[in-house]
């Protein structure tokens, strides 16, 4: 250390001098720290890698070729479907680890007493959060799109010598296209607002890691329990509780808003038909409730950490 | 002298636990001002609250004439504080820890980075992830987040722990050194010796009440005692404490502290030596800042 500390400010002090914290310099820490995390990058090379070679198993078949061939809309309706489950599926587990760390690691670590001693407001912080975690989102979205659409591309230029399959999609394409693409931001944002809420609950990493992960087996897995349940009790009302589940309710959104299309969700869906209005709901009022108890939790709590 | 920190009636309660009660404090421009007192004390509470991270219970913390309450976001940019232990991001390097911190004020340049990181010693280090750092090293780097800003005001809570006897030294001078410009220093800390040497004032703190706030150096003038070493002391503390200005005669240890019959020592020497207990030695005692701690705090050594 060096007690000389004017000779070493070269910097003048005005321009180090700032009248408040900027939300754009906070969102900008944010993704520094989101960046700089190897597990990370780890569980999306893990990802991409998955996803090249789960791809390539199944566009190598015959069967989709077969498809393709005999349909192109049946082709895209089928390939879009469970693409769109594999993305909210795979970009579920890697938003609820990195918001419930991005969250909770500043408990854990007691480096929320850092940002808030520097007068950054505590929502100022919870929003740069969010905005940081929407844009690995959206990256998440943007990458998988692209890898996904290399290799359609790829495996209809092998089958028929050219990509105009592709790139002149049928109308009836396009429209599920857009609906799958619009329940992988709401399942992006849901999902953040769980990981989230989850670390801002229990103020620590481990705990918010914990709750946040066991969360959507619990809840997919819980339509088996109630699904059992009723065969047990012969009670038909216990089936309507799965329809207040957020992840059968967030599983079923494209077949509901497609419903002509006849698709099946891959993953649990609710054990008693319910409507895309209801389905709307269930997921808008479980991304309120996290939304406002984190908000509640951030701003009335000391920090002790 | 211009008030930079102050504590109007500042008080906090944890259920009907009080841990802070009513602390008036004003700590002014350029001063290094020392905040004591036992574990449990209220000392971190009270730093908190002046940094917004806890919410006082009643009264109010101003930061350069400002509520930090209302206007948090206005005056903390402008404070730079070290709480408890240091908090990084120990998966991040050196250097990413003060460009994550630099940012939330909207950046800062990579000239100041590397200035900060050479005024704590960490230049070599920087790119390292912070995980492998030492205690000291992490408390140097806590100090370079604390100062990247360049604050008016810097709040320090327990600045010395983890670090060398040279480190030490070191934060010593760079504390006096940033005072010399201007600076605020409000520093916490167990270590009496240290604060003793670089206060100028001083608050003791006790279950959340403030005892005392004083210059380091009236604290520390004597007061009007001496420190004897003679034969059959006892009979001598027997003979002192029967005379009216003697009365405080006690024992510490070997020794015998007691007052003079008109302040001055040759006149104590004059009467032990006339009554035939001739002193081995006689010398003004000079009580230290832990001396003075813990019969302020009702503490034993």
């Amino acid at each position: 250390m060096s007690a000389d500390t004017a000779s070493v400010r070269s910097v003048p002090a005005e321009a180090l001098r700032s009248p408040g914290p900027s939300f754009l310099g906070v969102v900008r820490g944010e993704l520094l720290k989101l960046s700089r995390q190897r597990a990370l990058w780890a569980l999306l090379a893990g990802g991409t890698l998955l996803l090249v070679v789960t791809g390539l198993a199944l566009l190598t078949t015959g069967d989709l070729e077969t498809r393709y061939k005999a349909s192109h809309e049946s082709f895209f309706a089928n390939t879009f479907d469970i693409l769109g489950a594999l993305f909210n599926t795979g970009s579920g587990i890697v938003l609820l680890l990195s918001a419930a760390r991005l969250f909770g690691m500043e408990y854990s670590g007691g480096t929320i007493r850092i940002l808030l001693a520097r007068g950054v407001g505590r929502l100022q912080l919870y929003l740069a959060k969010l905005v940081a975690l929407a844009v690995l989102g959206a990256g998440l979205l943007v990458g998988f799109t692209a890898i996904a659409g290399a290799m359609i591309a790829i495996a209809i230029q092998s089958w028929t010598g050219s990509i105009g399959g592709l790139t002149s999609l049928p109308p009836v394409s396009v429209e599920l296209l857009k609906v799958i693409l619009l329940v992988a931001l709401v399942s992006v944002g849901v999902t953040v607002l769980l990981g989230s809420t989850a670390a801002i609950l229990g103020r620590s990493l481990s705990f918010g890691m914990a709750v946040a992960m066991g969360f959507f087996p619990a809840d997919n897995f819980g339509t088996l329990i109630l699904f059992i349940l009723q065969r047990v009790t012969h009670n038909d009302a216990i089936l309507k509780v799965s329809a207040y589940l957020l992840g059968p309710n967030l599983n079923v959104l494209v077949s509901l808003l497609e419903p002509g299309l006849k698709l099946r969700p891959i993953f649990a869906s609710p054990l008693v038909t319910v409507s895309a209005a209801h389905a709307w709901t269930v997921v808008g009022v479980y991304s309120a409730v996290f939304l406002a108890g984190s908000v509640l939790l951030l701003v009335r709590r000391d920090v002790l950490e | 002298m211009d008030a930079v920190l102050e504590t109007h009636d500042l008080s906090k309660s944890y259920g009907s636990r009080p841990a802070v009660k009513k602390l008036n404090l004003s700590v002014g421009q350029g001063e290094i001002f020392g905040f004591l007192g036992p574990n449990g004390a209220g000392k971190t509470t009270t730093i908190r609250m002046a940094l917004g991270l806890i919410r006082p219970s009643g009264g109010t913390v101003e930061v350069l004439g400002q509520d930090v309450a209302r206007h948090g976001d206005r005056v903390l940019p402008r404070v730079g504080a070290l709480v408890e232990s240091p908090a990084l991001y120990l998966y991040m390097s050196g250097r990413d820890n003060l460009k994550a911190v630099g940012d939330l004020l909207g950046g800062v340049p990579s000239r100041r980075i590397d200035e900060v990181l050479e005024l704590v010693g960490l230049s070599g280090r920087q790119r390292d992830r912070v995980k492998t750092y030492s205690m000291g090293m992490k408390q140097r780097l806590g100090l370079a987040i604390a100062l990247l800003h360049d604050p008016d005001l810097l709040i320090l809570d327990e600045p010395a722990n983890g670090l060398d006897p040279a480190g030490i030294v070191e934060m010593r001078d760079l504390l006096r050194g940033l005072a010399a410009e201007g600076k605020t220093v409000f520093v916490s800390s167990h270590v009496l010796a240290e604060v003793q040497q670089i206060c100028g004032r001083v608050a003791i703190i006790n279950l959340g009440e403030l005892v005392k706030v004083a210059r380091v150096a009236e604290l520390l003038e004597s007061q009007g005692e001496f420190v004897v070493l003679v034969e059959n002391a006892e009979a001598v503390l027997e003979l002192l404490q029967r005379q009216d200005w003697g009365r405080s005669a006690r024992m510490d240890g070997g020794s015998l502290i007691c007052s003079s019959p008109t302040g001055r020592g040759r006149d104590l020497a004059r009467f032990l030596a006339g009554a035939g207990h001739w002193p081995d030695s006689l010398a003004e005692r000079h009580q230290d800042l832990e001396d003075i701690f813990l019969s302020l705090t009702g503490g034993d050594r």
